[in-house]
């Protein structure tokens, strides 16, 4: 049973992370809490729903168009709404948590009450040494989350937008001066990190069914993550991400449903009683 | 030697991360001296201020104030010791008051409770009027009246420095530290601000200045530590720091 | 001596006034008591929680939990009184929701006042939704999925005839209540250090003041209120379970803050009338009263920040600004 519960928690840990440095990503590059992080997860839920059971879509090639799609979405977002809160004073990103809810609302208009579920191309279960057994949909929506990790790694590392996401982090006027326009690139690191978030909701959607409110429990989540993890870590989120993973896991299987959020919870407090100034301290 | 001591730092040091703020500077500061800490950019003097003061801990040494050990307190601890403190960059309560803000100054302010604030006994009154009146003669002291009721926030940049140093005198306190008071002020205000904390030093205030302003250091200090790269490299009175040579050599050198 | 004195009297008058409601609209259009009844009792309970978070507000503490704190009060009183029966007052079940409330909000804000506002905000809104999954899963004492009921009203209340008449008056008297509580405390050297603890918490430090224990303070004591409101509101509601208090709940509480104004003590007395007026109609509207939360919390954050009771103020310089440029020749 171990193995079992050890590799869900795996595979959870891997969602999450997805969700978790997405959001951290743009508070690193825009100083900035996306509250509304959620609709993008469930966005993308949704679109890979209709790509699939509407119209006819394979899977992959749903993913895929995914990929291709919100990027864009992302950076309307950002150009309309999200560049005009971020010289708000008292909480820019509560205007974020209208967003949240205005596309949540629209969300049950237009997609309507029934839950709706993705069917994943490979069925079956798979046997894993240590007597683990996976349903195949969960064993490859952990693969692919890793390996999407692995490729945004690659490309915060590698690649030159990368490397203008890391200069806009640490001094946008520093970036400037080297010739990055900080504007474009905040809007770039926008779009990567709902992107993730929107493939996470189109990996999610084949796991489990999804509605209008999917976003708000892996957005909590996501949130826990961050604070483990500290804001604009994106090794510190994926980190926390695997542990809440595991922690959801094996508190799930031994300790009931629910037991996996007062667990993250009481991590988050337990963290705040040892190491108080870990969580960045006063303003 | 130690009794007459308001001040005394030994062997303080203070890296942040690999980056070494201060190395072994030490120094004391006697009552009612009227002492100078100056040094290039980056020497050091912030750091050392925010040292004294609480806000950081030092790596290494030990700070000793009025006779009592205050390394690693919490500045608010060592504030009601008695020490005072003014920032570099204006700060204040900017929504509130010129009063408001001298009140946040005084020592009372500690001492009034929630119960008692909410039901307006007699003490509570009694505190307040107490806050009140050493607001007034601060306010008085610093020739703030006709500003007293405006919101900080739209005085200029000159009286905001008065403002901040009525805040630090108000509790009455030992020994006051002032973190670059003079910057961005025009001669005439200078001269106004370098007067009032004269007059306050020859009733008996010590003061503790970090400046820039090489004329108002020269002409006010008895004492006088010069830093540079978090190193101390020289000590004394104003004329002797005049003719150092390797006070001379940090300020041209840069 | 008169403008002192001239607040208390405008409030009494206002008191006054709404304590002859009942037997004028009785008189007036007996069959109407009952439902406006409910409307006041919401509005007045909603003004007290609005104002404890005004309070928090002021030092800078962004609360999204709340709802969590009225869900401990009520759960409170309603374990000890219709559950247990441990209790047989429920006014003293009410103190201990109080109690349970401040006791929690004591541990919890000690380990979270000093953080950043959106920290802060993060775990007040984390811990709040814990507690569903808490309260659902045991049996013992929350009742799980199905709560607490058959909670009384509290002895007295029926000296005024029907029930809603009593808990009228005693929205009333708690409205009123933590109104006075507020503004004393807002008008007091504590308010001041309050405020001033809300613009610039280091500098206070600066000032010889333990920032922590005055964060503390106000997070203890507006919880407490809560607490106390969270009681009445479930016996009120004769019963509580999972669903009564939802995170809607504590975003309301901000959103009174919001639409009326931070600046003043009106502005959440202000705000909580209109929400609530609003929810009455928005409650029969389903999804769409997310949609228009979504935009009046975006309309209120850029374009009016100062809330409603700021209007007046911004629609005369804009008005200013209009004719000044008329003067100039440009308008």
């Amino acid at each position: 049973m171990f193995m079992q519960m050890a590799v869900t928690g795996l595979v959870l840990g891997s969602i999450y992370m997805l969700v978790a440095s997405g959001l951290t990503l743009i508070y690193g590059i825009m100083h900035q809490v996306n509250m509304a992080h959620g609709v993008f997860f469930m966005l993308g839920a949704m679109a890979t729903y209709y790509a699939t059971e509407v119209l006819g879509l394979p899977y992959f090639a749903a993913l895929f168009a995914v990929v291709l799609v919100f990027p864009i979405i992302g950076a309307a977002f950002e150009r309309g709404i999200f560049r005009n809160i971020r010289h708000i004073w008292l909480a820019g990103y509560m205007a974020t948590v209208g967003v949240w809810m205005l596309m949540e609302g629209l969300g049950w208009q237009v997609f309507g009450t029934e839950q709706k579920a993705v069917s994943f191309p490979i069925t079956g279960l798979i046997k894993l040494p240590g007597g683990a057994v996976l349903p195949a949909n969960k064993l490859w929506v952990g693969l692919i989350a890793i390996a999407i990790m692995a490729g945004v790694y690659l490309l915060v590392g590698r690649t030159s937008l990368g490397r203008q996401l890391r200069a806009v982090e640490q001094s946008p006027r520093a970036a400037e001066l080297m010739g990055i326009n900080a504007d474009r690139a905040m809007a770039k690191g926008f779009a990567l990190g709902v992107t993730l978030a929107a493939l996470a909701g189109g990996l999610v959607s084949t796991l489990y069914s999804v509605d209008p409110s999917c976003g708000s429990t892996p957005m909590l989540k996501a949130f826990i993550i961050i604070i483990l993890g500290g804001l604009g870590n994106v090794t510190g989120s994926v980190i926390a991400a695997y542990i809440l993973g595991f922690i959801d896991s094996f508190g799930g299987s031994l300790l009931g449903y629910h037991a996996g959020h007062f667990m993250g919870f009481g991590l988050v407090i337990l963290i705040l009683i040892f190491k108080p100034s870990g969580i960045m301290g006063d303003e | 030697m130690a009794d007459q001591s308001i001040l005394r730092v030994e062997n303080v040091s203070k890296h942040f991360g690999g980056l070494v703020a201060l190395s072994g500077v030490g120094f004391h500061i006697e009552k009612g001296d009227f002492f100078g800490l100056i040094g290039p950019n980056g020497a050091g003097k912030s750091v050392m201020v925010n040292v004294v003061s609480g806000l950081y801990r030092p790596s290494q040494g030990r700070v000793e104030f009025d006779g009592r050990q205050i390394t690693g307190l919490r500045p608010d601890r060592i504030i009601r010791e008695g020490l005072s403190r003014t920032f570099q960059h204006s700060t204040l309560f900017f929504d509130l008051s010129v009063r408001e803000n001298i009140m946040m100054g005084v020592r009372t302010m500690a001492s009034v409770g929630l119960a008692e604030a909410i039901l307006g006994t007699s003490s509570a009154r009694e505190k307040d009027q107490a806050i009140e009146e050493r607001a007034q003669e601060v306010i008085d002291l610093l020739g703030l009246e006709q500003q007293a009721g405006e919101l900080a926030a739209n005085l200029p940049y000159g009286l905001q420095k008065v403002v901040a140093i009525g805040m630090a005198i108000a509790p009455k306190p030992k020994l006051l530290i002032l973190d670059e008071p003079l910057t961005g002020l025009v001669a005439a205000e200078v001269d106004q601000v370098m007067g009032h904390i004269a007059s306050l030093n020859r009733q008996g205030m010590t003061i503790f200045i970090i400046e820039h302003n090489m004329r108002a250091v020269m002409n006010f200090c008895s004492r006088i530590v010069v830093l540079s790269f978090g190193n101390k490299i020289a000590e004394g009175a104003p004329g002797e720091i005049q003719r150092d040579r390797e006070v001379i050599k940090s300020y041209l050198g840069e | 001596m008169n403008s002192k004195m001239a607040p208390y009297l405008k409030a009494l008058a206002v008191m006054v006034a709404l304590a002859l409601l009942p037997p004028l609209v009785k008189f007036i259009a007996p069959d109407k008591w009952e439902l406006t009844a409910h409307i006041c009792i919401k509005i007045l309970l909603n003004v007290g929680f609005g104002l404890c978070l005004w309070m928090m507000l002021q030092a800078g503490e962004l609360s999204l939990g709340q709802g969590g704190f009225i869900t401990i009060g009520g759960y409170t009183t309603g374990i000890l009184v219709a559950k247990y029966n441990l209790i047989s007052v429920v006014w003293l079940g009410y103190l201990a929701g109080a109690l349970a409330a401040a006791a929690i909000a004591l541990l919890l804000g000690y380990l979270i006042v000093h953080l950043k506002r959106i920290f802060f905000l993060l775990v007040t809104w984390s811990f709040a939704e814990m507690l569903h999954p808490v309260v659902t899963s045991f049996e013992h004492p929350f009742g799980g999925s199905m709560g607490i009921i058959n909670i009384p009203p509290p002895e007295g209340l029926t000296i005024f005839g029907e029930t809603w008449t009593g808990y009228y008056y005693l929205a009333l008297v708690y409205g009123f209540a933590v109104l006075w509580i507020v503004w004393r405390i807002a008008g007091s050297k504590v308010g001041l250090i309050t405020k001033s603890i809300g613009q610039n918490d280091t500098l206070v430090t600066f000032c010889g003041l333990y920032v922590r224990k005055y964060k503390v303070m106000i997070f203890v004591l507006g919880c407490f209120i809560t607490g106390i409101g969270g009681g009445i509101m479930t016996s009120y509601l004769t019963a509580i379970s999972p669903e009564t208090f939802t995170f809607f709940t504590s975003l309301d509480i901000i959103m009174f803050n919001l639409i009326g104004g931070m600046g003043t003590i009106t502005g959440p007395i202000v705000g909580a009338v209109i929400l609530s007026g609003l929810n009455e109609y928005l409650f029969a509207a389903g999804y769409w009263r997310m949609v228009v939360y979504g935009l009046i919390i975006i309309f209120f954050i850029t374009l009016l920040p100062g809330g409603m009771i700021s209007l007046p103020a911004v629609l005369r310089k804009r008005f200013a600004r209009k004719t000044k440029k008329q003067e100039v020749g440009l308008g």
